[in-house]
C-alpha cells in the first residue's frame, strides 16, 4: 500500500509557543509524497497549530514562536532567505469554514495564478481556471456561471471552490484544516472522494475531528495529545491495533 | 481498559459478555453431562442432554445478534472491534461443542445397552475428562484475557491428539477380534472423535483469546501429534 | 398579579412610553418642517408685472451687430426708465419715482440679459413680465398687511392704487422664481439667489472630499493593517476620537491661524474653507473607515495570504474593496455634517456679502449655512422667506446625502 515512501516534508524537534504557553512539544512527523496524512486528536491538542506551521500561517500571530526543522524538499522553510509568498505557492491551504473571496467564481480561481504571474495571456488563464475546476470536480456544475458571485454557491461547492483556488497555483502540498466540519454528510463524501483523486498529484495533510474520516481517507495517521505526538503510523494499523494506550483510548472513545 | 465516555456502549458490551458466560456454562454442563451419563449409563440423562441443545442454539443466536447490532450502531475499532468479533466466533464454537455433546449423548444411548459395553477397557471417559478440563481452562483464559493460559492450551492439544490416537488404535485392534461388536465400536470411534474435535475447538478459543489481546494470531504452528493414522 | 402578568404589564408600559417619545419627536419635527415650508415656499414664487417693452434703438447704445461683450457692458438704466414711462404715461417726477420703485431695481439687468440673448430684438416691441420689487412682492403674497396706516407700510397708498389697477388689468402674475437658483446674493430680496452660496459650498465640499477622503482612507488603512497594535496606536486612536468631538469653531481658528496666517492662503475662498472642513471631517472618516476595515472577517485575509498574496496585496485586493461601502458611508455622513457647519466658514471669512458666483475654489465665496445666516440678519421682510427657502434647500441636501449613504451601504453590503 505504501511502498513508494518518498519524503515530501520532514519535520523534526518542533516546538511552538504562544507567549509563555507551550502549544507544541517536540513533534517530529514525516509527510510522504502523494499520500494523505491525517492529524487527529482532541480539541486543543495542537494539531491545527502544527498544520499552520507548515505554510507559516502562524507568522501573522505575533506572540507565536515556532522553532524546529521543517524541510520541504530538503530546504528549511523557516530559513531567512525564504519568501513566505513563494512557500505558500508550494504549500496551499483549505480552511474549516469555506471562505471564497466575495468575487466571481472565475476570479476566485484566477487570483492565485494572476498574482504569481503564472499565466501570461487571458486564454492561458481561462485554461488554468477550467482545468483547475475540473480537477476539483466543480467544472460541470459551474461552467455556465463562472461570472456568478462565489458566495452564491452551496457550502459543499464553496469548499470545492476553495480547494480549486488552492490547487490553481499547482502546489506540491495541500493542507486542509477540518475541511468538512461545516458540511453535511453528502458534501463531505464528495470532498473525501475528491481527496482520493487529488492524492495522485498532490501530498495532502488533513486535520480532522472525525476518526472515521481519518480512517476512510488517510494513508498515515498521527495522533496528537496536549501538544505532543503520541503515535504515528499506517492508518489501518492505528485503527485495528494501535500501539499506545492513549491512542486506543482516544479512538475508541474511552476516558483517559 | 477504561470505560467508554459514552457508557451505553459499555452496557452493550457487558450484555454480550453475560450472554457468552451463560453460553459457556451451558456448553460445559452439556459436555460434563454427556461424559458422566456415559460413565454412569444414565439413560434419562441422555434425553435431557439432547433436549437442552436447543437452548444452546438460542443463546448462540442471541450472542450473534447482539454483536451484529453493536457493530452496526457503534462502528467499533481496535480492541472493541476485536472483542466483538471474537465473542461472535467463540459463540459459534460453543454451539459446535454443544452439538458434539448432543451427538455423544445420542450415540451413548445406543451403545450402553449393549452387553459387551462394560467389557471394553477403552478409556473414552478419560479422554472426555481431559477435554472437559481443556474447555474449562480455555473459557477461563478467554474470560480473563489470560494469554499465558491460552498459550498453554494451544500447546497441549498434542496431548489430546495422543489420547485419541491410542483409543483409536485400541478400538481398531479390538474390532478385528470382536467383529460382532462392530456397531458399538464404530459408535465409540465417533464418540472419541467428537471429543477430539472438542479439544480442537478449545485451541480455537485459545487462538481467539490471543488475537483479542495481541491483535494478531500466534506465530507458532500448533504442535500436532499426527495428521492422520 | 402573577409574575408573568407583571412582566407583560411592564412591557406594555415600556412600549407605550417609547411610542409616546417617538410621536413627540415626530411632532416637533413636523412643526419645524411646516413652519419652514410655509415660510420658505414663498421664495419660489415671484410677482411680475406685465409691461410692453419697446427696445428703442435710440436709447440703446448698441446695435444688433455689436459683440456680446459690448452688449453686456452697456448700461440700460435709461431704457428701463423709458419703458416704465411708456407703460405709465403722464406721471410727474415724484409719482414716476414711486412707480419705478414698484419694479425691481435690477430691471435694467433683465433687459441686458434679454438683448444679449437675442440682439435682433432691438427695435422690436414685446410683452414682458418684469419682476416686481420685493415690497410689492410681499404685499401681493399677503405678507405685508394692507389695512394698516400708510406710515406703517412700505407701499404707500398711491402705489397701492397703481397695483390694484394693474391687477384689474390682469397684468400682475406670479411665476416660478428660477432666479432663486440662478442668481447670486443681492441687496434686493427679489433678485437674491442661492447659487453663489451653493457653488461656494460645492467647491468647499469638493476640496473637503478631495483632501479628507484619500488622507483619511490611507491613514485608516495604515493604522489598521500595517501598524503593530501597541501604546502608539492606542495613543493615536484616543486622539482621533477626541478630535472628532472638537467643536467646529476650533477648526475654523486652525484655518485662520495656520492656513491663512502661516501659509498665507487667501481669505474668504472655498479652498481654505474646504480644507478646514476637511480637517474637521478627517477624524470621522478615519473612525468610520477603521470600523469598516475591522469588519472584514479575518477569514478573507487568511484566504488571500494562504494563496501567496503579500500583506499589501491582501489589503488592497480584498480588504479595501470590501470595506469601501462602510468608508464611503462614513465619508458621506461626515460631509453632510460639514455641509451644515457655519462656524469654521465664519472664521475663514466665507460669510461676507458676495454677489458674484464663484467660478472656482479660489474665488471669494460664501457657503450655504453662512448665506442663510446673512439673510436671517437682514432687516428686509423679503429675505425672511429666502432664509427659510435656504434652510429647505440645505435640509434637502442633507437628507439626500444621507439617503445616498444608506443606499450605497445597502447596495454594496456583502454577505459573508
Amino acid at each position: 500500500m505504501v511502498e513508494n515512501d518518498t519524503l515530501a516534508l520532514k519535520t523534526n524537534n518542533v516546538y511552538v509557543h504562544y507567549g509563555s504557553k507551550m502549544a507544541i512539544n517536540n513533534v517530529a512527523v514525516d509527510f510522504h509524497k502523494n499520500q494523505v496524512t491525517s492529524l487527529i486528536g482532541p480539541s486543543g491538542c495542537g494539531k491545527s497549530t502544527f498544520l499552520r506551521c507548515l505554510n507559516r500561517m502562524n507568522d501573522v500571530i505575533d506572540i507565536c514562536k515556532v522553532q524546529g526543522e521543517f524541510h520541504l524538499n530538503g530546504i528549511d522553510i523557516y530559513g531567512p532567505e525564504i519568501q513566505v509568498e513563494n512557500l505558500r505557492k508550494q504549500v496551499g491551504m483549505v480552511f474549516q469554514k469555506p471562505n471564497p473571496f466575495p468575487k466571481t467564481i472565475y476570479e476566485n480561481v484566477a487570483y492565485g495564478p494572476k498574482i504569481h504571474g503564472i499565466a501570461s495571456t487571458k486564454t492561458e488563464l481561462d485554461d488554468i481556471v477550467k482545468d483547475t475546476l475540473n480537477r476539483a470536480g466543480l467544472y460541470s456544475e459551474v461552467k455556465d456561471r463562472l461570472d456568478d458571485i462565489a458566495t452564491g454557491l452551496s457550502g459543499g461547492q464553496q469548499q470545492r471552490l476553495c480547494i480549486a483556488r488552492a490547487i490553481a497555483i499547482k502546489p506540491e502540498i495541500i493542507l486542509m484544516d477540518e475541511p468538512c466540519s461545516a458540511l453535511d454528510p453528502i458534501a463531505t463524501a464528495v470532498i473525501e472522494e475528491l481527496i482520493n483523486e487529488l492524492k495522485e498529484n498532490y501530498t495532502i495533510v488533513i486535520v480532522t475531528h472525525s476518526m472515521q474520516q481519518a480512517a476512510r481517507i488517510s494513508d498515515k495517521t498521527a495522533y496528537f495529545h496536549l501538544g505532543e505526538m503520541i503515535e504515528f503510523g499506517v492508518t489501518s494499523n492505528i485503527f485495528t491495533n494501535p500501539k499506545h494506550e492513549m491512542t486506543e483510548a482516544y479512538i475508541s472513545g474511552r476516558i483517559g | 481498559m477504561t470505560q467508554h465516555i459514552n457508557t451505553a456502549f459499555d452496557d452493550g458490551l457487558a450484555d454480550v459478555n453475560k450472554q457468552i458466560v451463560k453460553l459457556g456454562a451451558l456448553a460445559e454442563t452439556q459436555l460434563d453431562n454427556s461424559i458422566t451419563a456415559l460413565k454412569d449409563k444414565n439413560i434419562k440423562k441422555f434425553d435431557s442432554i439432547i433436549q437442552r441443545d436447543k437452548k444452546l442454539d438460542e443463546l448462540t443466536a442471541e450472542v450473534s445478534s447482539s454483536v451484529f447490532e453493536l457493530i452496526a450502531l457503534w462502528s467499533p475499532i481496535a480492541y472493541d472491534l476485536r472483542s466483538l468479533l471474537v465473542a461472535d466466533r467463540v459463540g459459534a464454537i460453543l454451539e459446535r461443542v454443544g452439538d458434539y455433546s448432543k451427538n455423544i449423548a445420542r450415540r451413548s444411548q445406543v451403545i450402553v445397552t449393549e452387553e459387551s459395553f462394560d467389557r471394553l477397557p477403552v478409556n473414552i471417559v478419560g479422554l472426555g475428562e481431559h477435554v472437559q478440563g481443556l474447555l474449562r481452562q480455555s473459557l477461563d483464559a478467554y474470560m480473563e484475557n489470560d494469554i499465558q493460559k491460552a498459550m498453554t492450551i494451544w500447546e497441549s492439544d498434542i496431548d489430546t491428539d495422543r489420547l485419541y490416537l491410542s483409543i483409536f488404535k485400541e478400538i481398531v485392534s479390538y474390532m478385528s477380534d470382536n467383529p460382532d461388536d462392530a456397531k458399538m465400536l464404530t459408535h465409540m470411534v465417533f464418540i472419541s472423535k467428537n471429543l477430539e474435535r472438542v479439544g480442537d475447538y478449545t485451541t480455537s478459543i485459545a487462538k481467539q483469546t490471543y488475537f483479542l489481546t495481541e491483535g494478531e494470531y500466534p506465530d507458532t504452528k500448533r504442535p500436532k501429534a499426527m495428521t492422520t493414522y | 398579579m402573577t409574575d408573568l402578568s407583571k412582566r407583560l404589564a411592564a412591557e406594555k408600559r415600556f412600549k407605550y412610553i417609547a411610542m409616546f417619545a417617538m410621536c413627540l419627536s415626530l411632532f416637533f419635527v413636523v412643526i419645524l418642517m411646516l413652519k419652514i415650508f410655509t415660510t420658505g415656499s414663498g421664495a419660489f414664487i415671484r410677482t411680475t408685472i406685465e409691461a410692453s417693452v419697446y427696445f428703442d434703438p435710440n436709447t440703446i447704445e448698441v446695435t444688433n451687430e455689436s459683440s456680446i461683450k459690448a452688449i453686456k457692458k452697456t448700461s440700460y438704466v435709461n431704457l428701463a426708465d423709458q419703458i416704465v414711462k411708456d407703460n405709465h404715461p403722464n406721471l410727474n417726477d415724484e409719482k414716476f419715482i414711486l412707480v419705478r420703485e414698484m419694479y425691481t431695481r435690477k430691471f435694467d439687468f433683465q433687459l441686458r440679459d434679454y438683448i444679449a440673448n437675442d440682439p435682433n430684438i432691438i427695435g422690436k416691441t414685446i410683452l414682458m413680465d418684469i419682476t416686481a420689487s420685493s415690497d410689492l412682492d410681499q404685499i401681493v403674497k399677503g405678507n405685508y398687511p394692507r389695512d394698516v396706516p400708510e406710515a406703517q407700510r412700505k407701499i404707500n397708498d398711491y402705489q397701492l392704487s397703481v397695483l390694484d389697477s394693474l391687477d384689474a388689468d390682469g397684468k400682475i402674475s406670479s411665476t416660478f422664481n428660477l432666479w432663486f437658483f440662478t442668481n447670486g446674493d443681492s441687496r434686493d430680496p427679489e433678485t437674491a439667489g442661492i447659487l453663489g452660496a451653493l457653488m461656494g459650498s460645492f467647491y468647499a465640499l469638493l476640496i473637503c472630499f478631495s483632501f479628507a477622503f484619500p488622507v483619511g482612507l490611507l491613514a485608516s488603512i495604515y493604522l489598521e493593517e500595517f501598524v503593530r497594535p501597541g501604546k502608539l496606536t492606542d495613543f493615536i486612536e484616543v486622539n482621533i476620537n477626541n478630535l472628532a468631538a472638537v467643536p467646529s469653531i476650533v477648526y475654523g481658528l486652525l484655518g485662520l491661524g495656520m492656513l491663512i496666517g502661516v501659509f498665507g492662503m487667501p481669505y474668504q475662498v472655498p479652498l481654505v474653507g474646504g480644507l478646514v472642513l476637511g480637517f474637521m471631517t478627517l477624524p470621522t472618516i478615519i473612525i468610520a473607515s477603521r470600523a469598516s476595515l475591522r469588519s472584514v472577517p479575518p477569514s478573507i485575509r487568511e484566504a488571500a495570504l494562504a494563496v501567496g498574496a503579500t500583506k499589501t496585496q491582501t489589503v488592497f485586493h480584498h480588504v479595501i474593496p470590501l470595506s469601501l461601502p462602510g468608508s464611503l458611508t462614513g465619508t458621506i455622513i461626515g460631509m453632510a455634517q460639514a455641509l451644515g457647519e457655519t462656524a469654521p466658514l465664519l472664521m475663514v471669512g466665507m460669510v461676507a456679502f458676495v454677489m458674484d458666483i464663484p467660478g472656482g475654489a479660489l474665488d471669494p465665496a460664501t457657503g450655504l449655512p453662512s448665506q442663510i445666516y446673512l439673510w436671517s440678519e437682514s432687516a428686509e421682510r423679503g429675505f425672511l422667506e429666502k432664509t427659510s427657502a435656504g434652510i429647505m434647500l440645505l435640509l434637502g441636501f442633507l437628507i439626500t446625502m444621507n439617503t445616498i449613504a444608506v443606499i450605497i451601504r445597502r447596495k454594496l453590503e456583502v454577505k459573508w
